[in-house]
């Protein structure tokens, strides 16, 4: 599902680039190509069977009558599928939470990644310590990190319910994962504890690639701190952080492991996303088509996140020029 | 002449694996038949099949049978796969929750044709109907179990509870009250009289249970219409609510936890009680608490009732693809080896499960022993019922985990919940 976004994106990125572009378009010499098509060939035949196929026949299916349950003969049906999506509550529950995970994973990636990154793009002792540390959580597989926070959230046996009830902050143990008010806050902290590096490893590459000269005509001209932070940082790492955030959006819209390891979408659906839902529709209830639906809800609204990106990108890439 | 020397030696070594299996034994090749079966677990009770799949194969010549298995929780999405792909394995495990969706998808065999004689009558009558569906027998159960009410002896006898156990659930309250400890009174119980879990599908099956007990089922199992809102579903769901939310005689967290973790609890000394099914006694058994405990049938309400009127299965089957290649062969299978009392009583010994077969219940010393005469009876109680056989069983879980989780939390009454959860079966139904 990951790569669904993404094949969408770069689809559109060709399409309105070479849009653009009419010396592209313009047909050249097949012999001095044909290798280039060669060595393309093997990859898209790949992307056509692996993700191109499935989507369509994915978008195919949310037309059609697909519920294995219910012994009716799989039809077309046009945009019923949709309808009856649009008038499900727990559809509407799943998206606004969908919104609410993605907008606060980001903004807290974001935000994070770049305080970790700015603490560690300086010479301290024990950097490549502390930056292969924050590594970790990253490499660690969505299901295991899951098991490991259902029993740090434990009412019982949570070492979080140990140290609040020592420092006298809670008397009664918290029940973060029962309750449907704090369920999605503790699913939240678990999944963002694991992919917040991914901001950090790029927020901090792009520090890096700042060209010191402009730190050292900034200190010639006397700025302070807060000055370069503002006037050359901040500028300079803009594309950057829009790029991390983007595609953090559209990675993490498409999450699925983690919450439903979690919490199955309860209580109270109060942590179902679209993601979840969409499984619990395929693969619980067996309502393919009204789950293809789904899926295809979840690839429009990514879309539309991709032309924002390009958008914004070529905005930015006409202002360098 | 070199280009063809080098085309030469390449055609060669492309070609002569083609005719090495040419010139093989094509006709042994060709009778050689293999049986898939695909069931969840492993472990204990891998032997038996394994004795089994042997004496099959020595009756059967040239027909190997091999078994896969993936974790419980992968069965269903596997299954689901494999039905969409239209390749289902030969022989497939089928439970309460599976059975009549895939018979509805028309994935199942019916095995008619292929049962012997008084073959059926070999079965307790309640453990043979699980997998029949329709009046068709779509399985063969090898494997059984019986939900009781596990109960801490110890914590009883501190608490000045009858030993013998609750028969009641005014008794179970009322045990559970007793039993809730706060030594040092600072609000969070060291032992805790009741224990409850409702994070994940199965969580409802005690709600289920008791009703059960009561002589109510969740639904009319010949009309399919909603009863969980009749007064015993009412009354078993506000005792549950009661326990957690009035009398706090359970550990916080009820609806976040898996209802594995409640049976782990209870083996671990954290509280009096928990209902399970009687696979958890090997774990109590083994856990290092080390308390005496005991086992009742499910307690009925006797608002309703005057003695226990059922209990809730957790059966097994064994039951054919209808795509399979060879269906004589994987019916063969289960009639001589997999429905049979050697497979049977070796696998339920080395699982800790009922065995359906009464031969088997009657005759092996094993089942005569400990809490089996209890889990025995709750198997031969008039109302021994699995779920409905009703394609969308998997949403009635997720049904009524909605109206616990509301219940709990106070969204709604139990009658509200209740109400609501009928209007969302009946309308889906």
């Amino acid at each position: 599902m990951r790569e669904l976004p993404a094949c969408a994106f770069f689809l559109f990125c060709f399409i309105l680039t070479y849009g653009y572009d009419r010396e592209m378009m313009k047909p050249k010499p097949l012999r001095s190509n044909t290798l280039g098509y060669i060595f393309v060939l093997p990859t898209l035949l790949v992307i056509m069977l692996f993700i191109g196929f499935p989507m369509v026949r994915g978008i195919n299916d949310s037309f059609r009558d697909i519920e294995l349950t219910s012994g009716r003969e799989v039809k077309y049906i046009g945009f019923e599928n949709f309808r009856n999506l649009f008038q499900d509550p727990v559809f509407s529950i799943s998206v606004r939470n969908s919104f609410i995970f993605v907008i606060t994973s980001v903004s807290f990636h974001l935000v994070l990644g770049f305080l970790l990154a700015l603490a560690l793009d300086r010479s301290i002792v024990g950097r490549l310590f502390f930056r292969t540390v924050n590594l970790m959580p990253w490499a660690m597989s969505g299901v295991a990190v899951a098991m490991i926070w259902i029993w740090m959230y434990h009412p019982q046996l949570s070492p979080i319910n140990d140290i609040l009830k020592s420092l006298g902050i809670i008397k009664k143990e918290l029940v973060y994962l029962a309750d449907p008010k704090s369920a999605m806050i503790s699913v939240l902290i678990a999944h963002n504890w694991r992919t917040f590096p991914f901001a950090f490893i790029v927020l901090l590459s792009g520090l890096q690639m700042i060209p010191g000269q402009l730190y050292e005509a900034a200190d010639i001209d006397g700025a302070s701190g807060a000055q370069k932070f503002f006037r050359i940082t901040i500028p300079q790492m803009l594309s950057i952080v829009l790029t991390v955030a983007l595609l953090d959006f559209m990675w993490t819209f498409v999450y699925f492991d983690l919450p439903w390891v979690m919490t199955k979408g309860g209580p109270i659906n109060s942590t179902h996303l679209m993601t979840t839902y969409v499984y619990e529709m395929a693969f619980r209830f067996y309502k393919f088509g009204k789950a293809a639906a789904l899926s295809v809800c979840i690839l429009v609204i990514n879309f539309i996140v991709a032309m924002v990106y390009i958008y914004f990108s070529r905005k930015a890439e006409a202002m360098n020029e | 002449m070199g280009r063809k020397w080098i085309l030469f030696v390449l055609l060669v070594l492309l070609f002569a694996p083609m005719l090495a299996l040419a010139g093989g034994d094509q006709e042994a090749a060709q009778e050689q038949v293999t049986l898939q079966l695909f069931r969840w677990g492993s472990g204990p009770g891998k032997a038996a099949y394994d004795a089994a799949f042997a004496r099959f194969e020595m009756d059967h010549p040239g027909v190997t049978v091999e078994m896969s298995d993936v974790s419980w929780g992968e069965f269903v999405d596997s299954m689901v796969k494999f039905q969409m792909a239209e390749s289902l394995p030969d022989i497939v495990a089928q439970y309460d929750a599976t059975i009549g969706s895939f018979v509805s998808f028309g994935s199942l065999l019916d095995l008619t044709p292929y049962l012997p004689e008084g073959f059926k009558e070999e079965f307790y009558p309640g453990q043979w109907d699980h997998p029949v569906v329709n009046g068709k027998p779509y399985g063969v159960t090898f494997r059984n179990g019986a939900h009781v009410l596990f109960y801490n002896v110890d914590m009883f006898r501190d608490a000045g509870v009858d030993p013998k156990g609750p028969a009641t659930t005014k008794d179970v309250v009322e045990a559970a009250i007793a039993c809730t400890v706060d030594n040092n009174g600072d609000g969070t119980p060291e032992q805790y009289g009741y224990m409850d879990a409702y994070g994940d599908e199965e969580g409802y099956h005690q709600l289920r249970s008791y009703m059960y007990a009561s002589g109510r089922n969740l639904v009319n199992f010949d009309t399919m219409e909603a009863t969980m809102n009749m007064p015993e579903g009412i009354a078993a769901l506000q005792m549950l609510v009661d326990l957690n939310v009035k009398h706090k005689a359970v550990p916080a967290g009820a609806l976040g936890k898996a209802h594995t973790l409640r049976n782990e609890e209870f083996a671990n000394g954290l509280g009096a009680m928990v209902e399970g099914g009687n696979w958890i006694e090997a774990s109590i058994r083994d856990a290092a608490a080390g308390f005496e405990y005991s086992a009742v049938l499910l307690p009925y309400n006797s608002d309703f009732v005057d003695t226990q009127m059922g209990g809730s299965a957790a059966f097994v089957a064994h039951s054919v693809a209808a795509n399979s290649e060879h269906p004589e062969l994987a019916a063969a299978l289960i009639v001589e080896q997999l429905g049979e009392a050697e497979f049977i009583a070796e696998y339920c010994e080395a699982r800790n499960l009922l065995p359906p077969r009464i031969d088997v219940a009657t005759t092996n010393p094993y089942w005569s022993k400990g809490l089996w005469p209890v889990y025995v009876k709750a198997t031969t109680v008039p109302n021994y019922h699995a779920l409905p056989k009703h394609p969308k069983v998997v949403e009635l879980s997720k049904i009524m985990r909605l109206a616990i989780e509301k219940a709990m939390m106070g969204q709604a009454t139990v009658k509200e919940a209740l109400d609501e959860a009928a209007v969302s079966w009946n309308k889906i139904k």
